[in-house]
């Protein structure tokens, strides 16, 4: 497998919305790192595009945008929240897109192919 | 434009806040759907307020005309009162901001000279006060007199039509201008009713992403804001690509203002 580009998924769970796992089958040229907290974080190679799937969202958002590393990577959050001021609250913490996590695999499918499509475009105007 | 769309227009839901993003060039979608929106009003029994531009008012009041409504009846009954924007603006702007005691008092006052043609029917209003302070560079004051108004819609049963003159395929169609406009309103109504808008991004991101196109698109339809107002998908992409694309997004939406056009000329 030839990695182009860079995905890290941020969550603390085991997959249980099976974003990984449609992440690899979905974007097989992204190279995509699972980790669970920002030491874990420290240590991967640096994206092109971060998805945070994990109750403290917002926590490590606010820690991002402090970050020289991550001050600027494009960030997509998955929620299942349906309160409108928890998702508004990581937008004005500087994430990108904020998405509800699909309930049905294809759905989670579509979702994941068009991350990596977008990590892909954020690399090549790295370049 | 689609039967959703259709009905925004024709029966906005009582304390629903519209706003129409229009080309200064061509204002000929801004003055069929706000045309459009005052006659339903009218045929709905509602009384009607327009604040707006002399040249606008006046192009209003020929579309009611055209549309079939009795416009100098309705004028003539009090159903229907024209203001001046710029003339009411100046009533309650103090020091560069709207002043909220001058803007109740003025704007409050144009509404209750403005009768209802049935008892028991509501009210439609169409500003574009917000628009001229937005020309003007005023932003911060033209956000601030959409708050002014959604004080008021919140304490009684009206709708509001708004306009901003902001060129979608242009730099200044981006989140960060725009967040405060988005936030403040219920729907973005879209100005064009064939499509033609979505039709051209769509191409565009084709010929510049290729087969891509159709993966990121998933990824724009699920982008979830709830504080904004509901938006059709031709400007939802716009914005998307000025915020996600920075880099490709010139390229895509010059190529889509050269397909729209192009589109607006055969339809």
């Amino acid at each position: 497998m030839t990695e182009n580009h860079r995905v890290l998924l941020v969550t603390d769970g085991d997959d249980d919305a099976g974003l990984h796992r449609a992440l690899v089958q979905a974007a097989p040229d992204a190279g995509v790192a699972v980790v669970k907290n920002r030491e874990e974080m420290l240590r991967t190679p640096e994206p092109h595009v971060v998805v945070l799937d994990t109750d403290y969202a917002a926590d490590l958002l606010r820690w991002m945008r402090t970050h020289p590393t991550y001050r600027k990577t494009p960030v997509i959050a998955l929620t299942d929240s349906p309160a409108r001021a928890a998702v508004e609250h990581l937008y004005e913490l500087g994430a990108n897109t904020c998405l509800r996590k699909p309930l049905d695999p294809i759905a989670m499918g579509g979702i994941a192919a068009g991350i990596g499509t977008y990590a892909g475009l954020v690399r090549a105007a790295a370049r | 434009m689609s039967s959703a769309w259709d009905k925004v227009i024709d029966r906005p839901a009582a304390q629903g806040h519209l706003v129409q993003i229009y080309d200064e060039g061509n204002e000929r979608s801004l003055v069929r759907n706000v045309g459009r929106y005052l006659a339903e009003g009218l045929r709905a029994g509602d009384g009607l307020l327009v604040i707006a531009g002399a040249e606008h008012n006046e192009a209003f009041r020929r579309e009611l005309d055209e549309s079939g409504a009795d416009t100098a009846c309705a004028i003539r009954e009090g159903w229907l009162k024209f203001f001046d924007a710029q003339e009411t603006l100046a009533k309650f702007m103090v020091g560069g901001n709207p002043d909220w005691r001058r803007f109740e008092a003025a704007v409050g006052a144009a509404m209750r000279q403005v009768r209802k043609v049935d008892a028991g029917a509501g009210m439609r209003a169409y500003g574009e006060m917000v628009g001229i302070l937005w020309k003007a560079r005023q932003f911060s004051a033209a956000i601030r007199l959409e708050q002014f108004w959604n004080k008021l819609l919140s304490r009684s049963t009206f709708s509001l039509y708004c306009a901003y003159s902001i060129d979608v395929f242009g730099k200044e169609f981006q989140v960060s201008a725009l967040d405060g406009v988005l936030c403040t309103h219920t729907h973005l109504v879209p100005a064009e009713t064939n499509g033609n808008l979505e039709a051209a991004m769509n191409r565009a991101m084709e010929q510049v992403l290729g087969e891509k196109a159709s993966a990121l698109r998933v990824l724009i339809k699920a982008n979830y804001r709830p504080s904004w107002a509901l938006m059709p998908t031709g400007e939802a992409i716009a914005l998307w690509l000025r915020n996600n694309l920075p880099n490709q997004s010139d390229e895509i939406l010059g190529l889509a203002r050269q397909h729209y056009h192009a589109l607006q000329a055969q339809s």
